[in-house]
């Protein structure tokens, strides 16, 4: 990718990440010493894998030049992110 | 004799990237066996961690993964800066900057949590919250302290590994912060 247009990626995908990390940051704060709804915590965690995205491609600069590492760096954050929301399904059904 | 010294240079190149990524997954790797532990004793132990996680504080740690996250912006953009020393040398020293403003801010709230620590009420929460987040926390000083040495003598290969792991570190908390604040 010439470093024109990666510069320009990066500044886009940068200020992204940044925005829905004010968003999550926001959001969160809402439930100070509550119990954050499990609908929240899943949309946070969605948001989580986003931002991963778009630091792993375009932040880290593995975007077409490494599929197969993007690949397996944004499966980590994924598996987690589900685990989490398992945990977070299963308290409620559990009690 | 150049061909013997292009090929000296690549070997070391490929050493230096495989250690790279040896390194990334070896902080994966570790961090996920935490998680793991963190997410099995959370289910043998839900009431306790339900508590412990109210005593947290989301609005500090949000504001904190803002600051890190615009740390990992200023990391890449000292990788974009290449050869432009000087403006490579501002974007590390504002990464590292970043970085050790995100610990002053944990260790302010490690200051409202500390006396909650021994608490017999909440369980294993406490240890493995201090555990996992001082791990991390470790991680951040160690690396803030790299970039400001690599900020004073900056070399693109050494950047480009130090970024990457600056990275990788962002990315933990970014995952970190809804499994052990609020799920």
């Amino acid at each position: 990718m010439a470093p024109r247009r990666r510069s320009s990626r990066l500044f886009v995908s940068a200020s992204w990440v940044l925005m829905l990390t004010i968003l999550g940051a926001l959001t969160a704060a809402q439930w100070k010493h509550q119990p954050v709804p499990v609908t929240v915590i899943c949309l946070l965690l969605v948001l989580t894998v986003i931002k991963a995205r778009l630091i792993v491609l375009d932040v880290m600069g593995l975007r077409g030049v490494r599929p197969a590492t993007a690949a397996a760096l944004l499966a980590w954050p994924a598996f987690f992110a589900i685990a989490g929301l398992g945990r977070a399904l299963g308290a409620i059904w559990i009690g | 004799m150049a061909d013997v010294a292009a090929s000296q240079v690549e070997t070391q190149d490929e050493g230096g990237d495989l250690l790279l990524w040896i390194l990334v997954w070896s902080e994966l790797a570790t961090f996920g066996v935490l998680f793991c532990a963190f997410l099995t004793v959370s289910l043998f132990q839900p009431a306790e961690f339900a508590l412990g996680k109210l005593q947290l504080s989301p609005r500090i740690a949000g504001f904190n993964t803002v600051v890190l996250v615009a740390s990992s912006w200023t990391a890449a953009l000292a990788v974009q800066a290449g050869a432009a020393r000087r403006l490579q040398q501002i974007y590390l020293a504002a990464t590292a900057s970043l970085g050790l403003g995100f610990v002053a801010v944990k260790l302010v709230e490690y200051g409202q949590e500390i006396s909650k620590a021994a608490d017999p009420a909440f369980g294993s929460f406490f240890e493995l919250y201090f555990l996992i987040t001082g791990f991390h926390l470790a991680h951040v000083v160690f690396l803030a302290l790299v970039l400001i040495l690599l900020a004073c003598r900056p070399r693109q290969s050494d950047v480009v590994m130090a970024t990457t792991i600056w990275h990788v570190v962002d990315l933990i908390w970014l995952v970190m912060f809804p499994l052990l604040y609020l799920g």
